[in-house]
C-alpha cells in the first residue's frame, strides 16, 4: 500500500478523482469544482478517498507516487474572457491575417447557422485588431530572407503595442518555420523593451505551414499563458500544503503527460486536456480486453463527443479546434455536437428538432424542476421510464415526471398530435440518430467501417443512450466501463509521459516520379528525425524521466502536391534507407486509397512530406487494475429485485432492474434490462444481452 | 419508373432521414474534395447535392451555390434527352447554353436506383483549372465568340453502367493544358457519387426507397409552403432595381462602355417573377451570361434572401419564375462567348434582384430584416501561369478576389473580408500555401479602410493583395472583372456604395532588389517602378520580374444614413482602422481625439454635413399634377417612408426619421424628396462613376436624413423602385 496513483478531472461542475492501490483496488470520488480554486474540488474528492482508506487526508498524500491531472482551465479561461491581453507581431502586410481569416465566416458552424446568410458573421477575434502590430522583414518559401529585419520598425511596433496595452507577447511571421532568425530576434527585442514580459514564437510552438492556424495558435498560447501558469502553480501549491511529495503531471490535448512546470510554454496544449482524458482511458480498457478499435463516445449534458482508437492507438489530428478556430496543434482527435440529456425538443413549421439548443445546468430539462420549461432529451428519457426519478445523481435531485410529460406534451406532442410516449420516443429517436450519423461520420472519414469498431459508451448520457446508437451503428459490442462516469480521470491516470515534436521542412517528389526513393532522400528524412529526436529525448530528460525506456514514434505528414489534405504515415523503426522511402511512400497511397477509395491516389502530381512529427513517450507508473472480487455467476434475473414499465418500440413493456448491488463478474442479462449505477444508467436494449466482464465493464452485444 | 413523393412520413422518421440526408451530402463533399487536386476546389470552388427523381434540389452543400442550380437544369436535360438512363449510370455536362455558368464548371450527376426504381440524383460540380481555349485557365474574356473558349461538353455519359467512358475522358483530359489535374478531378467527382451512393443505398435499405423520396419531396413542400405564406404576407406590387456591367469597349476604341441590366420583380400573391427583359442585348464582348448562369444567381439568392428563415431546397425556387428573352446579355445564345460571363453579367442580375427584394420585404416589419443591398458585386478573375518555381508549367487562379465585403443589414455591419454570398461556406488558401505552390510572392494581403460603404450599418470592407514574381523570369496574367467604372453594390436606405475593383500595377520596378536593400514596400506609391490602374479586361498580361500587380475587392453597401451611425461605433472603426480618420469626419461626422469621441466636436460635424445637405439640395419637384397618387400600402418603407392613409383617402408619405409630411407620392416616390448629386468629394477616391452616370442622394427635405443613395444614368433613372398600381 506504499504507492497510490491519483488522477484527476478537474471539469466545470465536478471535479472526478480515481485512486489506483498497488495492489489495483480502483477508487472512485466525485466532488463539486469550486470556480478559481482548482484545488478545492481535487481535496474534497480525496477527503473521501482517505475517509473510505481510513487514513487522514495528509497520510493519503504523503503515499502518492504520481499525481496527474486534467483540466479545463485553458477552456474556462477562454469561454470567460481571462486570457492575458496579448500583442500579436506579424509581417508588415500581413497584419490583418487574423481578421481576414482567409476569408471563411463560417467555420465551426452547424448547417443551419452557416445557411442563415442574414446572421452569418465570423468569430470574435482572438487578439482585437489594435493589439495586431507589423514589422518590415520578409522570408521566402525557401527560408531565404527576402528583406531583412527593420529593428527600428520591430522597436517601435513593440512600444506600441505595449502602449495599447499588451500584457504578453506573440510573434508569427511569415515562414519562420523555414527560418526563424527575425522571430528570434524579435524575442530578444521584446526582453529588451519589456523585460519579463512573455513570448511565444510561432516558429517555437507550432512550426508548420499556415500561416492563419499558426498565428491563432500562437496568439492563444501566449495569451493563456499566465493565466494557466498561476492555475497550475496555486494547485501544486495548495495540494504540497496538505502533503504531497511530487510535482503533479497535467494532461496535454495530444493525450500525453507533461510536467505542471513545463507546460508553461504551451498553455495552449492543454486546451483538450479534459476530453481527451476518456479517449485515452478506452485505449488502456481495450488493450486489456483486446479492442484495437474502439469508437470512444462521450455524452454528456449538452454535447456528444467522440474520439477513435485506431489499431490500438488514440487517433491523433494535426489540428485542435478552439470555438470556432482551428489551430495548428496536434490532438487527439475529439468531435463534438450539440446533443445531450439536456437538448431541448422544438417542433418548427411541422418539423421534430433536437438541439444544437441545450437547457444546460440551469434551468435544465423540466424534469429538474428548476424552472425549465422546454422538454429536453433528459424528460423524454424520464418519461419513457429508462430513468428512474428516485435514483438520479445518486438521489440527490429526485425528477418530476409529471413536469417532463407537461413539458413534451405542450411542445411537442400536441402540436404533433402524438401521445406524450410517442413524443418522448420520438425526441429519443432521433437524438440517438443524430449521435450515430456523428460517429459514422467519424468514421467513415477516416476510412473506417464502424461495424469494425467496439464502442465504448461514458458520460453521464452515454450508458443511457448507448444500446440505441451503438445498435444503429451495427458495432460488434458496446463496453459501459466500470469507472465511466470518472472515465477521464482514469484516462489521466492511464496515460504516457510525452513529448512531441515536429518540424515542417517539406520535401517533395517531382511530378511523374517513378522510383521515390530517387528524389526523395534517405538522408534527409534520417537527418530530419534525428533532429526531432534530439530534442524530444532532451525535453523528455529534463521532466526528470528516465529517457532509456522511452517510446520513440515517428510519423510523416504526406499529401499528393497540389493537394491541400494530409495524412498522416506512421514510420517503421529502424534506420532509413531507399526501400523504406518507397515503402512510406507505398504506405502512404494505400492508406489514401483506403480511404477515399480505389484509384484515388494522384500519384501524377508526385508527394509531398510536409511534416515530420516524432512523440517520444515514457510510461508513468501505470495502473495495474486487478479483477475485481465477487463472482455473481448467476442470471440477472436472479438478481434483479424489480422491473419496471418502459415504453419502446411505440408500447409500454417490462424492463428488468438491476441496482449497483447487484452487478458482479460474470453477470448476464438480457434486454430489455436497465442498470442503476450511482451516477449513470446504463440501458440494454431488447434483443441485446450484456454480461459484466472481470473488471465490472458491462459488455453489451447483439442478439 | 421514379419515385415521387406521395406518401407522408412521421415527424421523427421525417427528422432522422433529413440530418442523414445532409450527412450524406457532407461525407460526399468531403470526399471529392480530399480526393481533388486543384488549388481552385480546395478555395472550394465546388459544390455537392442531393436531388430528387425529377431533378429538384432536396439537399443543397454550402459552396459555390450558383452550380446546385444549374445541376437542375443539367438534370431536366438529361431526363428529357436519354430515354435509357439506368442503375451505374454517371452524366456530365458543361455546356453554359444548355446548364452551366461556363465551361470551367464541369458537373457530374449520377441518377441513383433503389431496387431498380430511379429514386434521386447527386449532382458535384467543381471548376477545372484548365478546359483549353486561347488563355491558360480557359476563362478567355477577350474572346469573341464561344469556339475561342474552352472545350464544350454537351450532356452525355462519363460513366455507362458502372463503365469509364474511357474515350471521351480522354477527349476531355486531353484539351486542356493541366491534364493531371482535371482527370484527378473527375476522380474526384466519382469518388464523392459513390460515397453518397452508398450512404444512399444504406438509408433506403432501412427505410425503403419511397420513404426517402418522401422525406425528399416533403421538405421541398414545406419549404414551398413557408415560402408562399411568407410572399402573401407581403404587399402586391412591381419592384425594380438596375445596374450596369462596364467592360473596355467592344469595337476597340478607347474607353469604357456600359451593359445595362434592368431586373423588374413583380410579386403577385405568393409568386415572384423576375423580369429581366429591359437589359441590353448580347453582344460578342466580355460578361455575357447565359440563362442557367443567370437563373442559378437568382436561385442563389433566392437561398440566401429566404434560406435564413426556411429550410434550403427547391421550395424556394418553385414560386420563382425567370422570364428573359433569348440573345440578352443575360440569356446569350451561341456563338456569343461566355467563359467570363461565370460571374459578369449574372452578377449583375443577381444584384438587380436583390435590390429588388430588399425594396419588396422592407414594406413588411417582419420581414424587413431579410433586406441588404446588392451581394457579391465583381469577381475579380486574377489568374496567373508560366513556369513555376519548380521549373514546371502553372496556372493558378488567386481565390484571394473572394474575399470581398459582405452587405450591411438592418442590424449589423457587413462581413469585412469574406462576405461572399456566392460561397457561404468558403474562402481562400494560406499565403504561405499559395507561395510553396507559384512563383509569386505577397506583398500584402489586408484589408482597405472605407472600403465598405459607409451608413448606420456600414458595408463590410474588403482585401487588395499584391503580388511579385519570385523564382521565376515572368508570369503572365489573365485578369477581368467589371464593376471598376461604377460601384454595383448600392447601399439601401441612405447607405453609402462600396468601393469599386480595381486591377493596378507597378511597371518596370526592382521589388524584390528593394526588399532585399531593406526598403518595406508597403504601397504601391513607394514601390519604385510606373504605376499604373489597368483596364477592367485584360489578357496576356505579362508581369515581370521586379513588377508587382495589386487587385483591390469590389465592397458591400451600407444600410441606412451614415450620420444616423453610433458615433461610438465609428470611434471603434477608426481605432481598427476599418474607417480612415477623414471618412469619419466628412461622411459620418464624427470626431475623435486620441482614441475617445470628441462629443461636441462630432455634433458640430454633424451639423455641418446637414447643413451642407441643405444647401446642395435640389428641392422636391413634387408629383406631377397630371399623376393619380400611387397606391401604397400603409406601414413603414423601411428606414426611409412611414406611409399613412391621408384624409383625401390616398396614402402620404412622412419621413421615417423626422415624421415630416412628404406628400402624397405618385408614380416616383424620388419626386418628394430633395436630390443631391454626390461628386468624387463626397464618395471618396475608391469609388469612380461612369461619365454616363451620376451618384444621386435623396434626402428628407426637411431633416436632410438620407434615403437612399443610386447610381443612375445622367439622363435619368427611368425605373421605379416600386409600383402598386393594379396591372392594366
Amino acid at each position: 500500500m506504499k504507492e497510490l496513483l491519483v488522477a484527476s478531472d478537474i471539469g466545470g461542475t465536478f471535479t472526478d478523482t480515481v485512486t489506483i492501490s498497488g495492489d489495483g483496488d480502483v477508487g472512485r470520488y466525485k466532488a463539486p469544482s469550486v470556480p478559481d480554486n482548482p484545488a478545492a474540488g481535487v481535496l474534497a474528492t480525496l477527503e473521501l478517498a482517505a475517509e473510505r482508506e481510513g487514513v487522514g487526508l495528509e497520510e493519503l498524500l504523503g503515499r502518492v507516487s504520481l499525481f496527474a491531472h486534467g483540466t479545463t482551465v485553458a477552456t474556462n479561461a477562454m469561454l470567460e474572457g481571462k486570457r492575458a491581453a496579448v500583442g500579436l507581431i506579424q509581417t508588415r502586410g500581413f497584419g490583418d491575417t487574423l481578421p481576414i481569416m482567409r476569408g471563411f465566416k463560417s467555420l465551426g458552424l452547424d448547417e443551419e447557422a452557416v445557411k442563415s446568410f442574414r446572421s452569418l458573421v465570423k468569430q470574435e477575434l482572438v487578439v482585437p485588431k489594435q493589439l495586431i502590430g507589423e514589422v518590415s522583414e520578409r522570408v521566402d518559401y525557401r527560408g531565404r530572407v527576402v528583406m531583412p529585419l527593420d529593428e527600428a520598425d520591430a522597436i517601435a511596433t513593440i512600444d506600441s503595442l505595449r502602449e495599447q496595452g499588451a500584457e504578453v507577447f506573440a510573434v508569427s511571421l511569415l515562414w519562420s518555420f523555414k527560418n526563424d532568425e527575425h522571430e528570434r530576434r524579435l524575442a530578444e527585442l521584446i526582453e529588451e523593451r519589456c523585460p519579463g514580459a512573455l513570448c511565444t514564437l510561432s516558429s517555437e510552438l507550432l512550426p508548420r505551414l499556415g500561416e492563419y492556424r499558426r498565428s491563432v495558435g500562437t496568439a492563444l498560447n501566449a495569451s493563456l499563458r499566465p493565466t494557466v501558469a498561476r492555475a497550475v502553480r496555486s494547485l501544486e501549491d495548495e495540494l504540497r500544503a496538505k502533503g504531497l511529495q511530487v510535482e503533479p503531471l497535467l494532461m496535454q490535448s495530444n493525450g500525453g503527460l507533461a510536467l505542471a512546470s513545463n507546460i508553461d510554454r504551451e498553455a495552449a496544449s492543454t486546451v483538450m486536456s479534459g476530453p481527451v482524458g476518456g479517449v485515452v482511458a478506452c485505449q488502456y480498457f481495450g488493450e486489456i480486453a483486446g479492442h484495437r478499435n474502439i469508437v470512444a463516445t462521450d455524452m454528456g449534458g449538452t454535447s456528444f463527443e467522440v474520439g477513435l482508437i485506431l489499431d490500438g492507438r488514440a487517433h491523433i489530428a494535426n489540428t485542435t479546434w478552439v470555438g470556432r478556430d482551428e489551430i495548428a496543434l496536434p490532438s487527439v482527435s475529439v468531435r463534438t455536437v450539440g446533443a445531450g440529456s439536456g437538448s431541448i425538443a422544438a417542433v418548427s413549421g411541422g418539423l421534430l428538432r433536437v438541439g444544437p439548443e441545450s437547457a444546460g445546468a440551469v434551468p435544465g430539462p423540466a424534469c429538474y424542476g428548476r424552472g425549465g420549461e422546454r422538454p429536453t432529451v433528459a424528460d423524454a428519457d424520464l418519461v419513457l421510464g429508462y430513468l428512474n426519478p428516485g435514483n438520479f445523481l445518486d438521489g440527490r435531485l429526485t425528477l418530476d415526471v409529471e413536469r417532463a410529460r407537461a413539458a413534451i406534451g405542450a411542445a411537442i406532442a400536441d402540436p404533433l398530435g402524438l401521445s406524450v410516449e410517442q413524443a418522448a420516443e420520438g425526441i429519443r429517436t432521433i437524438v440517438d440518430s443524430r449521435m450515430a450519423d456523428l460517429v459514422r461520420t467519424a468514421t467513415i472519414q477516416q476510412g473506417y467501417d464502424p461495424s469494425d469498431f467496439v464502442l465504448y459508451a461514458y458520460g453521464g448520457a452515454g450508458p443511457t443512450h448507448a444500446a440505441s446508437y451503438g445498435a444503429e451503428l451495427g458495432v460488434r459490442e458496446i463496453v459501459v466501463p466500470l469507472t465511466a462516469s470518472v472515465h477521464s480521470a482514469f484516462g489521466v491516470a492511464a496515460s504516457d509521459h510525452t513529448v512531441a515534436e515536429e518540424i515542417s521542412d517539406p520535401i517533395m517528389s517531382p511530378p511523374g516520379t517513378e522510383d521515390y526513393a530517387a528524389a526523395i532522400s534517405a538522408d534527409d528524412l534520417e537527418e530530419r528525425f534525428e533532429r526531432l529526436r534530439e530534442r524530444a529525448l532532451q525535453a523528455l530528460a529534463g521532466s526528470g524521466v528516465d529517457v532509456a525506456g522511452a517510446r520513440i514514434e515517428r510519423f510523416v505528414e504526406m499529401r499528393f502536391r497540389f493537394q491541400i489534405h494530409v495524412l498522416s504515415v506512421p514510420v517503421p523503426d529502424g534506420p532509413f534507407d531507399a526501400d523504406k522511402v518507397r515503402d512510406l511512400v507505398r504506405r502512404f497511397i494505400d492508406a489514401y486509397q483506403a480511404r477515399f477509395g480505389e484509384g484515388s491516389a494522384f500519384e501524377a502530381a508526385g508527394v509531398e512530406m510536409t511534416t515530420f512529427r516524432l512523440v517520444a513517450s515514457s510510461p508513468t507508473i501505470r495502473p495495474e487494475l486487478s479483477p475485481i472480487g465477487g463472482g455473481a455467476s448467476s442470471n440477472g434475473a436472479g438478481a434483479a429485485s424489480a422491473t419496471r414499465r418502459v415504453f419502446h418500440g411505440g408500447e409500454w413493456g417490462e424492463a428488468l432492474i438491476l441496482a449497483a448491488a447487484d452487478v458482479a463478474p460474470g453477470l448476464e442479462v438480457e434486454g430489455l434490462a436497465i442498470v442503476e449505477m450511482p451516477d449513470t444508467t446504463i440501458v440494454v436494449g431488447k434483443g441485446q444481452q450484456a454480461v459484466v466482464d472481470d473488471y465490472g465493464n458491462f459488455v453489451i452485444s447483439q442478439g | 419508373m421514379s419515385i415521387t413523393a406521395q406518401q407522408t412520413v412521421d415527424p421523427v422518421t421525417f427528422e432522422v432521414i433529413r440530418h442523414k440526408l445532409w450527412s450524406i451530402n457532407e461525407e460526399g463533399s468531403a470526399t471529392m474534395i480530399h480526393v481533388s487536386g486543384s488549388p481552385v476546389v480546395h478555395a472550394t470552388d465546388y459544390n455537392f447535392g442531393i436531388y430528387t427523381a425529377t431533378g429538384e434540389m432536396a439537399v443543397i452543400g454550402v459552396y459555390l451555390l450558383v452550380p446546385i442550380y444549374t445541376g437542375y437544369m443539367a438534370i431536366q436535360e438529361f431526363l428529357s434527352r436519354f430515354e435509357d438512363i439506368e442503375e451505374g449510370d454517371v452524366f456530365i455536362i458543361n455546356d453554359p447554353y444548355v446548364a452551366a455558368e461556363h465551361q470551367n464548371d464541369v458537373q457530374f450527376c449520377a441518377p441513383f436506383f433503389h431496387d431498380g426504381k430511379l429514386i434521386s440524383w447527386i449532382g458535384c460540380m467543381a471548376h477545372q483549372v484548365d478546359l483549353g481555349g486561347t488563355d491558360a485557365g480557359s476563362w478567355c474574356p477577350t474572346a469573341t465568340e464561344v469556339y475561342a473558349e474552352g472545350l464544350r461538353i454537351p450532356p452525355g455519359r462519363i460513366v455507362r453502367k458502372g463503365e469509364i467512358n474511357q474515350e471521351l475522358w480522354d477527349v476531355v483530359v486531353a484539351n486542356s493544358r493541366m491534364p493531371f489535374t482535371v482527370s484527378n478531378d473527375f476522380t474526384a467527382f466519382l469518388a464523392g457519387l459513390k460515397v453518397a451512393g452508398e450512404r444512399l443505398t444504406e438509408l433506403c435499405d432501412r427505410y425503403g426507397g419511397e420513404t426517402v423520396a418522401a422525406v425528399m419531396g416533403g421538405a421541398i413542400d414545406a419549404s414551398e409552403r413557408g415560402l408562399r405564406e411568407l410572399l402573401s404576407e407581403l404587399p402586391d406590387g412591381t419592384f425594380e432595381h438596375t445596374s450596369f456591367l462596364d467592360r473596355p469597349r467592344a469595337d476597340g476604341a478607347d474607353g469604357v462602355e456600359l451593359v445595362k441590366i434592368n431586373c423588374k420583380m413583380t410579386k403577385t400573391g405568393d409568386r415572384l417573377v423576375f423580369d429581366y427583359d429591359g437589359s441590353d442585348p448580347q453582344s460578342p464582348a466580355y460578361g455575357m451570361a447565359t440563362r442557367a448562369g443567370t437563373v442559378g444567381a437568382v436561385a442563389t439568392l433566392m437561398l440566401c434572401l429566404f434560406g435564413s428563415e426556411l429550410p434550403w431546397n427547391h421550395g424556394l425556387m418553385r414560386p420563382v419564375e425567370v422570364v428573359a428573352e433569348d440573345g440578352l446579355c443575360v440569356t446569350a445564345v451561341e456563338p456569343m462567348p461566355v467563359s467570363g460571363g461565370a460571374a459578369g453579367a449574372n452578377w449583375v442580375a443577381m444584384n438587380a434582384a436583390a435590390g429588388c427584394i430588399a425594396k419588396m420585404v422592407s414594406f413588411s416589419d417582419r420581414y424587413a430584416g431579410l433586406a441588404f443591398g446588392p451581394g457579391d458585386g465583381s469577381w475579380q478573375l486574377a489568374q496567373f501561369g508560366g513556369l513555376n518555381q519548380y521549373g514546371e508549367p502553372f496556372a493558378a487562379m488567386y481565390l484571394d478576389s473572394l474575399l470581398f465585403g459582405g452587405p450591411a443589414f438592418a442590424d449589423r455591419d457587413g462581413v469585412d473580408s469574406g462576405g461572399a454570398m456566392v460561397i457561404l461556406g468558403g474562402g481562400t488558401q494560406d499565403v504561405e500555401q499559395q507561395e510553396v505552390n507559384q512563383p509569386l510572392l505577397y506583398l500584402w494581403r489586408r484589408e482597405v479602410a472605407d472600403s465598405g460603404g459607409a451608413g448606420r450599418h456600414r458595408g463590410g470592407n474588403g482585401i487588395e493583395f499584391a503580388m511579385t514574381p519570385i523564382d521565376t523570369e515572368e508570369v503572365v496574367g489573365v485578369m477581368a472583372t467589371h464593376g471598376i467604372a461604377l460601384p454595383n453594390r448600392t447601399g439601401i436606405f441612405g447607405g453609402l456604395p462600396g468601393s469599386c475593383a480595381r486591377f493596378e500595377m507597378v511597371r518596370g520596378g526592382q521589388a524584390l532588389e528593394r526588399l532585399g536593400d531593406g526598403a518595406a514596400i508597403t504601397s504601391l506609391e513607394d514601390s519604385g517602378g510606373a504605376y499604373q490602374v489597368l483596364p477592367s479586361v485584360s489578357a496576356g498580361l505579362v508581369v515581370k520580374h521586379g513588377e508587382i500587380v495589386n487587385v483591390r475587392m469590389q465592397n458591400g453597401g451600407g444600410y441606412g444614413d451614415p450620420l444616423l451611425r453610433e458615433p461610438e461605433r465609428v470611434v471603434e472603426d477608426l481605432r481598427d482602422g476599418a474607417v480612415s480618420p477623414s471618412v469619419a469626419r466628412e461622411i459620418y461626422g464624427v470626431v475623435a481625439d486620441d482614441g475617445k469621441l470628441d462629443r461636441a466636436a462630432t455634433e458640430a460635424a454633424r451639423e455641418d454635413i446637414r447643413a451642407n445637405r441643405r444647401r446642395r439640395m435640389a428641392a422636391p419637384t413634387g408629383r406631377p399634377a397630371d399623376e393619380e397618387p400611387a397606391q401604397l400600402p400603409e406601414g413603414r418603407w423601411g428606414e426611409s417612408l412611414v406611409l399613412r392613409s391621408g384624409d383625401g383617402g390616398g396614402v402620404t408619405a412622412h419621413c421615417a426619421h423626422c415624421d415630416a409630411d412628404l406628400g402624397t407620392p405618385g408614380h416616383d416616390w424620388h419626386a418628394l424628396v430633395g436630390t443631391i448629386e454626390l461628386g468624387a468629394a463626397d464618395l471618396g477616391p475608391l469609388i469612380d462613376v461612369h461619365e454616363e452616370l451620376e451618384a444621386r442622394q435623396y434626402v428628407c427635405p426637411h431633416c436632410v436624413a438620407a434615403l437612399w443613395v443610386e447610381v443612375v444614368p445622367v439622363s435619368g433613372n427611368g425605373w421605379n423602385d416600386f409600383d402598386f398600381s393594379p396591372k392594366a
